[in-house]
């Protein structure tokens, strides 16, 4: 079978399109494996590879060549990530703020249990005074008399 | 090899903030015009890896000087504009205040005019 030479061009501009597609793909792959990029970081910057492509594409480069220095434009992804990495907060510090709410947790408890306490025993004693001056009031006359000459 | 023409990275590190406040103080951006303005305006001497550019807005953004949110431009692309809170502009001023006094601090010792704070 012979293939006329439009048929062939043809093969080879899918093919270049395809491997576009196919590279941007295997990038983002990349970039999905860097843990310490967030979803909406990964985003901005495969949208910033592909505003880089289509600019280097408006100036005359091909597909590949377009990709290869958008790619290279964006720097490594590792890097980035570890940047990303330092951005976040520091597990000494994250670690700092959970022993002092802790601390403050125990306090406030304590603080709680002593004020209920403390009115436990105001109450019962108010109680055992009310018990007193109502058994006081129920007495008869000649027990009262005789209690207040003891 | 050392290049003169090219800041060291303590330089580029350093005046990322006012960099980045400035460029924002002149209306909102997302992150691919940001360092296409750098590089224009810079003659190209400053030159970043764009990808290093993220960790700084979001440590901006984190800080409460710069704010964010996904519009959708022209292209139907989304994209995530920046731009200046009321404490990123007071930051911005006092960047500005302190490179300048820098700056005419060594323009006095190569007897350059200095700037007016």
């Amino acid at each position: 079978m012979v293939k006329s030479p439009q048929h062939t061009l043809q093969i080879m501009e899918t093919q270049t399109r395809f491997a576009l597609n196919a590279a941007i793909e295997d990038w983002r792959q990349e970039l999905a494996a860097q843990i310490d990029l967030s979803p909406e970081v990964r985003r901005e910057l495969e949208t910033h590879l592909r505003d880089t492509i289509a600019e280097l594409q408006r100036h005359g480069l091909n597909d590949e060549e377009s990709f290869w220095l958008a790619r290279r434009r964006i720097g490594q992804l590792t890097s980035i990530g570890r940047e990303f990495g330092h951005v976040r907060p520091n597990p000494a510090k994250v670690w700092r703020a959970r022993v002092f709410w802790m601390v403050v947790g125990v306090f406030v408890i304590n603080l709680l249990r002593f004020v209920s306490i403390t009115a436990h025993l105001v109450l019962m004693s108010l109680l055992w005074c009310l018990v007193g001056v109502v058994i006081w009031w129920f007495l008869p006359e000649s027990l009262r008399t005789r209690l207040k000459h003891v | 090899m050392y290049r003169t023409a090219m800041l060291t990275k303590d330089l580029v590190a350093a005046s990322s903030k006012p960099l980045l406040l400035s460029i924002l103080a002149g209306g909102e951006s997302y992150g691919y015009e940001i360092i296409q303005k750098v590089r224009e305006l810079s003659g190209g001497h400053i030159e970043w890896s764009d990808g290093m550019l993220y960790p700084v807005l979001h440590r901006l953004e984190r800080e409460g000087l710069i704010d964010s949110e996904w519009k959708e431009a022209d292209t139907g692309r989304e994209r995530k504009y920046y731009f200046l809170t009321s404490k990123g502009g007071k930051t911005l001023e006092a960047e500005r205040q302190q490179w300048l006094k820098v700056h005419n601090t060594l323009c006095k010792l190569w007897k350059l005019k200095p700037v007016s704070l």
